[in-house]
C-alpha cells in the first residue's frame, strides 16, 4: 500500500540535496566576503 | 414546463439547492473572517480565504466554474503558477540579506530546519496519502506560505485550501509553539550565549548576494528556479539603490494585489464536496509536527555546530531557520532576553530566518524534481 522504497528515496535525495545546496551557497559568500575583505584591507 | 413559473423560478435560485456541507463551510468561511478581524490572526490572508470560502458555497452562483471570476484568479493565478514567485518577488524586495551574509554559516540552520519537511512527509505517508499529496504536506513545516501553495498547486492541487490555511495558520501561531520546544531542548547556560557582533556588509556584497545565490541554487536545482529567481530580483530592486520606485511596487503594490487575488483562490478551492473529510484534520496535525520538528532540527544544528565553533552559537537563533520572517527570529530575540535581558539576537536570528526561505524553496525544487 505505502510506496516506502520511493519515500525513502526522496528523503535521502531531498534532504540532503537541500544541504548541499547551501553548503555550496555558504561556501561562494564566504569566499566572496573574504575576496571582499582583502580587498578592502589591500585598498586602505 | 412553463419558463415563467414561480417552482421554475425557485429552481434557479440557491436556496433550494443549499446543503448541509455549503452551511458547515459558511460557519467555517466566517470563523476565518472573524479570527482575522477579532483576534488579528494573519487577517491579510484571512479575511480575503474567509470570504473566498464563502462565496464559492454558495450554490448556483457563477464564481468558481470553468471561465468564472473567481476560477481565472485560481487559473491563472495559482494553476499557472503566477503568484507564488511575484509575492516571492515582494518579500525579496522587503528582505534584507546582510545578516545571512555577515555570517553564512547560518545557512547550515536554515537547511537543517527542513527537518521537519521531511519527517512529515514520512507521516503523511503512513497516514495514507499519497508521496505527492505527503510532499505538499511535508511542506507546510518549511512555515512559507507561497512555497507550499507553489509545490500543492504543483503535486496535490485538490490539498490546497487545507495546506494553505495550515501553513498560514502555524506561521501566526510561531509564538506559541515554538518557545516551549526552545527551552526544552536548549539548557539554560547555552540560551545565556552572547554572540560576537555581526560585521558590516557592503552595499557591492548586497548587491552580489542575490546574482550569485541565484546561480548557485538554480544551477544545482533548476525546479526552485521561479521561486528563488523572483525572490532574488525583489532583492535587487532593494539593494542596488537605483531603482527605488520598483523596490517600493514590489513590496508594496504589488504585494498587497497579490495577496487578495491569493486569498480569494486558496479559500476557493474550499468547497464543501471536497473539503468536508477528515483528511483536513490530518493536515492540520501533520502541520503542527511538521513546524515542530523544523524547530528541533535549527535547534539540534546550531548545538551540533558549537562543538565546532570558536565562537560560539546561541542555539535559540537556530529555531529561526524556519522561515516565518520575521516571527521566527523575534522569538529566538525574545527568549533569549528572557535568560540575559542584555542579549540581543534579533540580527543574528534573522540570517538562519532567511536561509530557511531559501532552504524551503530548495527544498521544495527538490521535491518537485524527485516527483513531478
Amino acid at each position: 500500500m505505502y510506496n516506502w522504497d520511493l519515500a525513502f528515496k526522496v528523503f535521502f535525495y531531498g534532504f540532503s540535496g537541500v544541504f548541499i545546496c547551501l553548503i555550496i551557497l555558504m561556501f561562494f559568500v564566504q569566499i566572496s566576503g573574504m575576496v571582499f575583505k582583502n580587498f578592502r584591507k589591500k585598498k586602505s | 414546463m412553463d419558463a415563467f413559473s414561480i417552482h421554475t423560478l425557485l429552481l434557479k435560485t440557491g436556496i433550494l439547492h443549499l446543503t448541509y456541507g455549503h452551511v458547515i463551510m459558511w460557519a467555517i468561511g466566517f470563523l476565518f473572517v472573524y479570527l482575522g478581524i477579532k483576534k488579528n490572526f494573519e487577517p491579510l490572508l484571512l479575511v480575503p480565504i474567509g470570504f473566498g470560502i464563502f462565496i464559492v458555497n454558495l450554490p448556483l452562483a457563477p464564481l468558481a466554474g470553468k471561465g468564472d471570476l473567481i476560477w481565472i484568479f485560481y487559473h491563472y493565478g495559482l494553476e499557472w503558477e503566477v503568484i507564488p514567485p511575484l509575492i516571492f518577488m515582494g518579500v525579496g524586495a522587503l528582505t534584507d540579506f546582510g545578516p545571512l551574509i555577515a555570517n553564512p554559516k547560518t545557512l547550515l540552520l536554515g537547511s537543517a530546519a527542513q527537518f521537519g519537511v521531511y519527517v512529515t512527509f514520512f507521516g503523511a505517508i503512513a497516514l495514507g496519502f499519497t508521496v505527492k499529496e505527503a510532499a505538499s504536506i511535508g511542506i507546510i513545516g518549511g512555515a512559507d506560505g507561497p512555497t507550499c501553495i507553489y509545490l500543492t498547486a504543483k503535486l496535490a492541487p485538490r490539498l490546497l485550501g487545507a495546506n494553505a490555511i495550515a501553513a498560514y495558520s502555524y506561521m501566526a501561531m510561531v509564538p506559541l509553539i515554538q518557545p516551549p520546544i526552545m527551552r526544552l531542548m536548549t539548557t539554560k547556560k547555552e540560551r545565556q550565549i552572547v554572540m560576537k557582533q555581526l560585521r558590516p556588509v557592503s552595499k557591492l556584497e548586497k548587491i552580489l548576494f542575490p546574482m550569485i545565490a541565484t546561480l548557485v541554487i538554480c544551477l544545482l536545482v533548476p525546479e526552485s528556479a521561479p521561486l528563488m529567481a523572483m525572490l532574488m530580483l525583489g532583492n535587487l530592486f532593494r539593494e542596488c539603490g537605483v531603482v527605488q520606485r520598483l523596490s517600493h511596487a514590489a513590496q508594496n503594490e504589488l504585494l498587497n494585489i497579490l495577496t487578495i487575488f491569493l486569498g480569494i483562490a486558496v479559500g476557493t478551492t474550499m468547497r464543501a464536496e471536497t473539503f468536508l473529510n477528515p483528511q483536513p484534520i490530518f493536515i492540520f496535525i501533520l502541520g503542527l509536527f511538521a513546524f515542530s520538528f523544523s524547530t528541533v532540527g535549527g535547534l539540534l544544528m546550531a548545538k551540533f555546530m558549537n562543538l565546532f565553533l570558536k565562537d560560539k552559537i546561541n542555539p535559540l537563533i537556530g529555531s529561526a531557520g524556519v522561515s516565518a520572517v520575521p516571527m521566527a527570529a523575534r522569538v529566538s530575540q525574545v527568549e533569549g532576553q528572557r535568560e540575559n535581558p542584555r542579549n540581543f539576537l534579533l540580527m543574528h536570528a534573522m540570517g538562519p530566518n532567511v536561509a530557511g526561505v531559501i532552504g524551503t524553496a530548495t527544498a521544495a525544487g527538490m521535491f518537485l524534481a524527485l516527483l513531478k
